[in-house]
């Protein structure tokens, strides 16, 4: 310690004169998404989650000795579209390998996945990352691959009797491995490519991508190194179980690395899992010995060929790429940019609306059918309003049980100035809480019109400049400002009620004569 | 009498061979391996033993064709064969080739006799016989040696005493579980399979060894197609005649006597290629030998060529009019 503290202060001054070298992190990623399919990738178990225990198992999920795997087309087809809106090259043909480890949850004592030749290759994703607090900014991460690959069973240990059991609903159901270039730098742009896939795959609906179910899995690998130098030692940081928890676990374990460098440590090439309660990666405890897979060509299923005729048909024994291609619906980049131009929305805007899907279809919806109302109020009242309300109660839009009528109600009646934007706020509230009374109920019952009849706004005023003397002192002397202070004051009175474009022209109305 | 065994490089043909029964392996891919144990999943087809050739032909009709469950099934729809009647079979046009590296070291004597005298019966009787080469034969067996060693290490892996099958006593932990009950399960020679296999299969091993031995099946399956589709017309064949083992079925002792490997080596040496190569295969009963036991000669074609296969098999049958029951009396006096 002693010694490396004199070393270090004996070496700053050389060090000051060559120009600091900044240390860059490199980030790639691994995503497991399972693809939705009602039967698994190799037999016709069915594939529901949740399904009570070893309930969805054929028997060749089982590896029962003379079962054969049969691959199941819907997932080929997935797998293709997939890769299609990732902007990959599907190969004409593509083949199965043996992955082989022995695991209790692992029947076969093997994996059947994609090696040699994967189903496509050569991809790219661009999206947008978003940083709290800074400028939204656009990265692209080259997409390496794409595979079809099986799932493994589960392995449940029962601390108490001392025993392992295994549930194989999972085993055997169908898996993308996408395995992206080590392009990304920092957390929120993993988070935030994440976050775009997620976006793709709903709209292609090729996977729930439920992280919480492990419908979606997320490695990261992880390294620093000097400006210039080559790449350094990674780590893999795995058990990452949420858009959120991605962020979080690879910027912890940017800094970890740092300050092990920076404290004269080495990285070793490790796996680290992600603890989200304690919010650090712990390395495993049991360590990996360095695995041989024993590849093998999987002699039970023949070559996958698909067509890559421009135009082609799929026929029963041949998927055809450009047929497939033509399912493919618009994607989120795209819808971003149709909201710039077809709805004069900013950048920001649209990002956050397509971000969240029921944000972008209530925007949609309210949009065709009060065609009247400008956007900017619709979006400000979804994004302020409605987005900052789920927030705050920690609350996934999704989950919010407020249905687009009900918003829709909420907009006509601020629009109509029947309410104020104060009231259309609790009335998010009260609708999320009562979903099934109307809206013009809630404002009946709980007494939210706007004050809108002259005589009342006046004699409002006329009290509120009564309580605020010095302000309407301040206001006749040229303090602009001052108003605000009358203004809230009338909003305290009428228990937030008064419209106040009208309080405003009133108090004007009222103050500037007496100036003449 | 009706059976039906599995043939990854003779299973079907070596038996039926020794005890004197009809014994076909179909082209790969004509019968579904659904529900077959696996050896060699690349080679392995469901045999059918019978006692004549039109009884094979019953069941084949019966079995063959596309299964939804086995994916490496010929997806073309399977038509029945019908034999001519013995009368109407015509050998002018059947082109016969006799492989001379099937002419190698411990054929028996009988055996090779056996061969030239149902050649000869082909020749003599309309057909043309000629000598052909399929110079990769002797690889076939270290090819086989290879591929099956590292099948049987990834097939064997699911016996782990998890889901089925016997379970070690050994609870320590999951690595000790699995150890312990493979080390009871499986005896010597799967062991050594097992063993061999992964050390071929390593990423250090593969190519030296899997990959080669792939390429190496590629031109043992292409001595085939040379012979069954040369572009010059005279240089073809329809039908391979040739021994289905080296000899008749040997004592115990004498079988004992040699390592597993070296039992596979002879016994075969001529029936495994078909298994390389898928094309199909029958062993028909000719004779029996000095010491009373069946000596068979073995015919293969093209692949899905089982129609032409099994009739020349038939005018053979129906011209030595072998009958291992009606012998009985001579087996015993034998002994």
């Amino acid at each position: 310690m002693h010694y490396s503290i004199i070393r270090r202060l004996a070496t700053q001054p050389k060090l000051a004169n060559v120009p600091k070298r900044k240390w860059k992190s490199v980030v790639g990623l691994e995503v497991h998404a399972q693809i939705a399919s009602a039967s698994k990738l190799f037999s016709g178990s069915g594939s529901s989650f949740g399904a009570p225990l070893n309930s969805s198992v054929a028997f060749f999920d089982a590896s029962i000795p003379g079962t054969l795997p049969v691959l199941n087309r819907k997932c080929v087809e997935s797998g293709i579209k997939t890769s299609l809106a990732l902007g990959c090259r599907v190969n004409e043909v593509s083949m199965f390998d043996r992955k082989h480890y022995f695991y209790a949850d692992l029947p076969n004592g093997y994996q059947i996945t994609q090696q040699r030749a994967a189903l496509a290759n050569d991809g790219k994703m661009t999206f947008p990352v978003i940083t709290p607090g800074k400028k939204v900014y656009y990265k692209t991460a080259k997409l390496l691959q794409l595979q079809l690959e099986q799932d493994s069973g589960k392995s449940l240990h029962d601390d108490y009797l001392k025993r392992s059991l295994v549930d194989l609903n999972r085993a055997g159901l169908p898996l993308m491995e996408l395995v992206f270039a080590p392009d990304l730098e920092t957390g929120e742009e993993a988070a935030s490519l994440v976050k775009e896939l997620m976006l793709i795959l709903r709209r292609l609906q090729t996977c729930s991508c439920k992280m919480e179910e492990g419908a979606l899995r997320v490695d990261a690998n992880i390294s620093i190194h000097l400006e210039g130098d080559p790449l350094g030692v990674r780590t893999e940081v795995k058990n990452i179980g949420s858009v959120r928890s991605i962020s979080q676990a690879i910027t912890y374990e940017i800094n970890r690395q740092l300050e092990t460098v920076a404290n004269g440590g080495v990285i070793t090439n490790e796996t680290r899992n992600w603890d989200a309660e304690n919010r650090r990666t712990v390395a495993m405890r049991d360590k990996e010995v360095l695995q041989d897979y024993r590849f093998m060509p999987e002699p039970n299923l023949p070559p996958l060929h698909v067509n890559l005729k421009p135009g082609s048909k799929s026929t029963e024994d041949l998927l055809s790429v450009a047929a497939l291609s033509l399912e493919i619906p618009e994607l989120p980049e795209d819808t971003r940019q149709r909201l710039l131009e077809q709805y004069n929305l900013n950048a920001e805007t649209a990002i956050i609306l397509v971000n969240e899907p029921i944000l972008l279809d209530n925007f949609l919806s309210i949009s065709r059918s009060l065609s009247d109302m400008p956007n900017k109020v619709i979006y400000n009242f979804l994004i302020n309003d409605l987005l900052t309300y789920c927030n705050k109660l920690n609350l996934d839009v999704e989950k919010c049980s407020i249905s687009a009528d009900g918003l829709k109600d909420i907009l006509k009646c601020l629009h109509s100035e029947q309410i104020n934007l104060q009231a259309a706020r609790q009335l998010i509230e009260l609708l999320h809480n009562n979903p099934k009374v109307k809206v013009n109920e809630l404002i009946e019952l709980h007494n939210l019109q706007q004050i809108c009849s002259p005589e009342e706004i006046e004699e409002l005023c006329q009290q509120a400049i009564a309580n605020q003397a010095k302000a309407v002192q301040q206001y006749q002397k040229g303090k602009a400002k001052a108003l605000f202070a009358i203004v809230g004051e009338v909003a305290k009175l009428s228990a937030q009620k008064a419209n106040m474009k009208l309080v405003v022209q009133c108090l004007e109305k009222l103050l500037k004569p007496s100036k003449k | 009498m009706r059976a039906i065994g599995s043939d990854t490089g003779g299973s079907t043909r070596n038996p039926a061979s020794y005890c004197g029964v009809v014994g076909l392996k179909p082209t790969y891919g004509l019968i579904s391996r659904h529900g077959l144990i696996p050896l060699v999943n690349s080679m392995d087809v469901p045999g059918i033993f019978t006692r004549s050739v039109s009884d094979c032909v019953a069941v084949l009709n019966a079995v063959a064709g596309p299964d939804r469950l086995d994916s490496t099934t010929i997806r073309q729809p399977f038509r029945r064969l019908k034999l001519p009647e013995i009368g109407q079979i015509d050998l002018s046009t059947v082109r016969i080739g006799i492989p001379k590296e099937y002419h190698c070291q411990g054929l028996s004597a009988e055996v090779l006799e056996t061969w030239s005298k149902v050649a000869d019966l082909l020749e003599c009787s309309g057909a043309s016989v000629r000598q052909v080469s399929l110079p990769n034969t002797a690889a076939s067996i270290f090819v086989y040696s290879i591929l099956n060693q590292c099948e049987v290490a990834s097939n064997m892996a699911r016996y782990d005493g998890i889901e089925y099958g016997h379970r070690a006593a050994d609870e320590r932990s999951t690595e000790q579980l699995y150890a312990l009950s493979r080390a009871e399960g499986f005896n010597e020679v799967v062991k050594t399979r097992i063993l061999t296999g992964n050390f071929l299969l390593l990423r250090k091993n593969y190519d030296h060894y899997f990959e080669k031995a792939l390429r190496v099946r590629r031109l043992i399956a292409e001595d085939f197609v040379k012979v069954f589709e040369a572009s010059a017309k005279e240089e073809r064949v329809d039908i391979l005649l040739t021994p289905t083992t080296l000899t008749e079925a040997p004592l115990y002792k004498e079988f004992a006597s040699l390592t597993n490997r070296d039992q596979c080596a002879v016994q075969d040496f001529c029936t495994q290629p078909a298994n390389m190569a898928g094309v199909p295969a029958v062993s028909i009963p000719i004779r029996l030998s000095q010491a009373g036991l069946p000596l068979s000669l073995q015919l293969m074609s093209n692949s899905l060529n089982e129609q032409l296969l099994l009739t020349v098999a038939r005018w053979i049958e129906a011209q030595v009019g072998f009958d291992s029951l009606e012998h009985r009396q001579e087996y015993q006096a034998s002994f």
